[in-house]
């Protein structure tokens, strides 16, 4: 995944940087596609053939999601591109409650403690098997499966309790 | 939505694994039947699954800043890289524009026919990609859009032509080889490359294609084809060109 990441950052930088942003600006959005991506490939709208019609779509909505920010207040006055009126492609297929409900599962993920991140990192992440995450945390495997477990259970606590405020 | 059904570590279990198609086809069919008769289950399934998305994303976005740093330490700072070519090649540049604006004129004064002299006044030479030249995996492809950039088109063709057998479908590749066989003067290779492209909105550099695509047929006179594509192209002097064949 790190490849992808950096194989493809290259054009988006440079038409970042041709319309009026800066290499940060380009960055941010740019990781900001990738994540959209990652999720639309999650979610089975996106299906990459291969490395370039993944790349081709990176590119696509990270060039979007640019277009998009030029167009906002900030910017309003200095659209200078030729794309600027072509029509917003449909990039969510969540119900708003549903994106709501996602963003704070990763705000709280943040608050966890770094136990807990450092498994489900291992486990989601690196698709440790539980055998090894046992191995690494000196646990029995029936062990690193319970804790699995607390730690999602505490990170739909703290989600749940958000929600229903 | 509410989320506040319980959930044991088994049934947990249970619905990762029907979430990550890891349940044999029988087990998935009476899951599936369940979660039909049973609200509450198909309420859990859904939770878990936003919960998962949230959680692989918030693990993900962790790693960005990460994978952001290898492109750092690949590349040189950023007013390195503006001026996309080495100082000491910039006579060749000179040279190149000199060449091609002298060609131009040419163009200019000897067409006898209105769409070539159309095609000089509105073609010129796709920009290229910037070049870091760090990763090894790309590196002949980069150092042919070198050659690419600095004017050597044959190069840089018979670079990418050697590329493109391990990838015949890479349309990076069409794209660049379509575009340096048009700066070569090939249009008929240029057309069938960049045709693969401009097939299929979805492809990447589909706009430049169908730009460069509607500048070769305009000159070869498929004035109506031509017109399409360049519309479709959202090219800056798009509306200009068309307006200049409309009128005529």
């Amino acid at each position: 995944m790190n490849a992808v990441y950096v194989q493809h950052f290259d054009k988006i930088k440079f038409f970042v940087l041709q319309n009026n942003g800066s290499e940060d600006d380009a960055k941010d959005v740019y990781q900001d596609a990738f994540v959209t991506v990652w999720r639309n490939i999650q979610l089975d709208k996106f299906k990459p053939q291969n490395e370039t019609s993944l790349g081709g779509y990176i590119y696509q909505i990270a060039k979007y999601k640019w277009i998009d920010q030029l167009r906002s207040v900030k910017y309003k006055k200095t659209i200078p591109l030729a794309e600027a009126n072509i029509a917003f492609i449909e990039e969510e297929t969540l119900a708003d409650d549903d994106v709501e409900y996602i963003e704070a599962v990763k705000a709280n993920y943040r608050q966890l403690g770094d136990q807990c991140k450092k498994l489900l990192n291992l486990f989601y992440f690196e698709k440790e098997s539980m055998r090894e995450i046992a191995v690494h945390f000196s646990w029995t495997e029936a062990s690193a499966k319970n804790n699995k477990y607390r730690c999602l259970q505490k990170l739909r606590e703290m989600t749940n309790t958000k929600d229903s405020q | 939505m509410i989320h506040q059904h319980d959930i044991s570590q088994e049934e947990f279990e249970q619905i990762e694994r029907y979430l990550n198609n890891e349940m044999g086809a029988e087990e998935a069919a009476v899951f599936v039947a369940q979660m039909i008769t049973d609200e509450k289950l198909q309420q859990k399934v859904e939770e878990v699954k936003l919960l998962l998305l949230g959680l692989k994303e918030a693990v993900l976005e962790e790693k960005l800043n990460t994978f952001h740093s290898n492109i750092k330490s690949n590349d040189q700072p950023l007013s390195k890289t503006v001026p996309m070519f080495p100082r000491y090649k910039k006579w060749l540049i000179a040279a190149s524009v000199i060449s091609i604006a002298f060609l131009s004129v040419w163009w200019l004064v000897n067409a006898d026919n209105e769409n070539e002299k159309l095609y000089a006044a509105y073609y010129s030479p796709d920009p290229g990609l910037i070049t870091a030249m760090g990763n090894s995996e790309d590196y002949s492809f980069e150092k042919a859009m070198v050659d690419y950039k600095e004017g050597n088109y044959k190069k840089a063709i018979d670079a990418w032509s050697k590329l493109k057998v391990e990838a015949p479908q890479s349309d990076t590749l069409n794209y660049f080889l379509g575009v340096a066989q048009l700066a070569n003067k090939n249009s008929d290779k240029a057309k069938e490359l960049l045709g693969t492209i401009t097939a299929n909105v979805n492809k990447p550099f589909y706009k430049e294609a169908c730009w460069y695509l509607g500048l070769i047929l305009l000159k070869e006179g498929e004035k109506d084809k031509a017109l399409e594509l360049i519309k479709r192209s959202g090219n800056t002097d798009a509306d200009k060109l068309i307006n200049e064949v409309t009128k005529k």
